[in-house]
């Protein structure tokens, strides 16, 4: 006897939205504006406050982060960034490496430690092929300082998706659009 | 030249490095005669493609034309001299000033001049007001170009690097492609520092990298992918060659052994799949695999600012089900000021290797080595802003030159190393650096 064909999910695994393409815009749900706003300003809070655990509580396992590179291009109707080439990226794993230096003697780029805030602007939320993941885009401003010789400010687009799961709300993918076409050493050490 | 020649500049005083009139000197010593590396074929493949570059310390477009050519054309109009292109990347048949409406078409020449006839005298020359080109010549889609008429053709100026270069190519069964445009970044420090590091810099890991190597991103795994170092040494080899090109290369053999105690045989290539082994040391020459075998790391510098590195990173940077895997990367080191350096950064993939690894391979440079590889590349980038604070706020006197010593008179020949130039075996050596600067001296002269 054949098992019965189990239902067919009506999109995508939240998982296949963590790499290839980053998923469109779907719907506007300005319902949800609020609750992920908390989440992001909270989850800015924990990386700018060195809650480093707490920051890294917030991916989801399958947590995928990059910043594509800037493209200046006479046509305005064409990208402003490539979607394959990435001047950075990194899955949860990386990013615990990266945090966990901050406590090792010879992190040399990681102390003295890096001052950031982080400064998100007004979040819209838009639905995905998957009904348990949400887009939510918003305008970031971030500055750094570590002594008088790095004083960091960086403008980008930063479009995240977040994934419910047992009613939480976890970081599924985060790309990071940054407006300057070439950047300093100082501004790509910056977490976005 | 004998090997006391060829590394023959042991210290290079610290203006060098943070004095702006050292640097125009350079422009004209140092980089006009020289062939730089502008980009690759890949980035130029459809006729009117163009991507803005620089060369020396003008600004070029570098275009393939309607007629499948590829030219570096000055992006300055000739009659008032506006920039031409403002974007860093497209298509097009023509380049149109802004300005007054000077038209040039892709291959350079003056198309197009407003009133010309009404407004001109009768015997403009429009020949004359063409765009000036650059040499420009793709080898292995590496495009290289210089100002210099009189310099030598690209073959004889690269010279024995064009043996390495061609090893670690050919190392990968066939064609490379490079992944997408390049990541550009700003950096703190004058353009020599980041250059020389690549040159042949094997002292500065167990300082700068500590980390890396502590966190098994780097040197943890063995080419069959075993991990750990236990019962393993790196041996390094560095090669300097007059024209002030080298490379260092670092391979795995088990503790007490040398270089020759390879098995010829079994030839290893870590971070490349060992099913295909086979497969890519039939497709070297019997040198290159004596050159590429067991090698974890090679990285060098085509003398003034092109630098390469291809090497082996480890797991920890992906998942567990990870290999070991190799990724190739050029690099061009472009002067921005004397204390400001921009980095364009190419990554390479060998296309007989599936897709998977390929994009396994960008991956692993992403997160270590790229503009942004704030696991790897950041230490690099905060000792060179280290270097060069220090050095511009340093009072003329209050310190002697830098020192380039490390290895003098220990090391020891490698005569049997099968590549041309001198290769001397020393994992702690300048010797790569001490070449670098004695050609950067030839060229600069006596400093005013």
């Amino acid at each position: 006897m054949t098992a019965p064909p189990r239902p067919r999910r009506p999109g995508p695994r939240p998982e296949d939205l963590a790499d290839g393409p980053f998923p469109d815009r779907g719907p506007r749900l300005p319902a949800l504006d609020a609750e992920i706003t908390a989440v992001l300003t909270e989850e800015c809070a924990a990386l700018d406050e060195g809650e480093h655990t707490r920051w890294l509580d917030l991916l989801d396992p399958a947590f995928r982060y990059e910043i594509p590179v800037p493209l200046l291009r006479e046509d305005p109707e064409l990208p402003r960034h490539s979607g394959t080439a990435v001047l950075f990226e990194a899955t949860k794993r990386v990013l615990e490496l990266k945090l966990g230096r901050t406590g090792l003697l010879q992190a040399w780029s990681d102390r003295p430690a890096v001052t950031t805030r982080h400064f998100l602007g007004p979040v819209r939320v838009f639905g995905t092929p998957a009904p348990e993941v949400v887009r939510a885009d918003a305008n970031l401003l971030v500055t750094g300082a570590r002594g008088v010789e790095h004083a960091v400010l960086v403008t980008a687009a930063r479009q995240d998706l977040l994934r419910e799961c047992r009613g939480r709300r976890t970081l599924l993918r985060r790309r990071v659009l940054i407006d300057v076409e070439v950047a300093t050493h100082e501004q790509l050490s910056v977490i976005f | 030249m004998p090997s006391e020649k060829v590394d023959s500049v042991t210290t290079v005083g610290r203006r060098a490095f943070v004095d702006d009139s050292v640097l125009d000197i350079e422009w004209g010593r140092v980089f006009r005669p020289s062939w730089q590396l502008l980009g690759f074929a890949g980035e130029v493949r459809e006729p009117g493609d163009y991507i803005v570059r620089t060369l020396g310390r003008d600004e070029v477009v570098v275009v393939r034309g309607e007629d499948g050519t590829v030219r570096a054309l000055h992006n300055s109009c000739t009659h008032r001299g506006t920039r031409l292109c403002r974007a860093s990347l497209g298509n097009t048949a023509h380049l149109r000033c802004s300005y007054h409406g000077w038209t040039f078409a892709n291959d350079g020449r003056l198309a197009g001049v407003p009133a010309l006839r009404s407004a001109y005298p009768p015997d403009f020359d429009r020949a004359a007001h063409d765009l000036p080109a650059a040499r420009v010549v793709s080898r292995r889609g590496f495009l290289f170009a210089t100002w210099d008429a009189e310099a030598p053709e690209l073959e004889e100026y690269l010279g024995e690097i064009a043996w390495y270069l061609d090893a670690l190519l050919d190392c990968g069964a066939g064609e490379w492609e490079v992944c997408g445009p390049p990541q550009r970044v700003r950096a703190r420090g004058n353009w020599k520092i980041p250059t020389d590091n690549f040159a042949g810099d094997g002292y500065h890991m167990r300082t700068t990298h500590r980390i890396a190597l502590d966190q098994g991103i780097y040197g943890d795994t063995l080419a069959d992918g075993t991990r750990g170092r236990a019962g393993t040494d790196l041996v390094g080899v560095n090669i300097a060659t007059a024209g002030g090109h080298s490379v260092r290369a670092g391979y795995v053999v088990e503790d007490g052994h040398s270089l020759d105690d390879r098995d010829p045989a079994a030839p290893q290539f870590p971070g490349y799949p060992p099913e295909r082994w086979a497969e890519l040391a039939a497709a070297q020459t019997p040198e290159q695999v004596r050159f590429t075998s067991h090698c974890e790391v090679a990285h060098g510098v085509v003398f003034p600012n092109t630098v390469f590195l291809s090497v082996a990173h480890d797991r920890a940077v992906g998942t567990d089900d990870d290999p070991l895997t190799r990724y190739l990367v050029v690099r061009s080191h472009v002067p921005i000021g004397a204390r400001e350096t921009e980095c364009l950064y190419w990554t390479l993939v060998p296309t007989a290797m599936d897709a998977e690894w390929r994009r396994r391979s960008y991956r692993f440079q992403a997160r270590t080595q790229s503009a942004g590889g704030i696991l790897f590349e950041m230490d690099d980038f905060e000792n060179f802003a280290r270097i060069d604070a220090a050095l511009a706020r340093s009072a003329p006197g209050r310190a002697g030159p830098v020192d380039l010593t490390l290895g003098t008179g220990r090391t020891t020949a490698a005569p049997g190393f099968p590549g041309p130039g001198h290769a001397e075996t020393g994992t702690f050596s300048e010797h790569n650096q001490r070449a670098f600067y004695r050609r950067w001296a030839e060229l600069v002269g006596e400093l005013p």
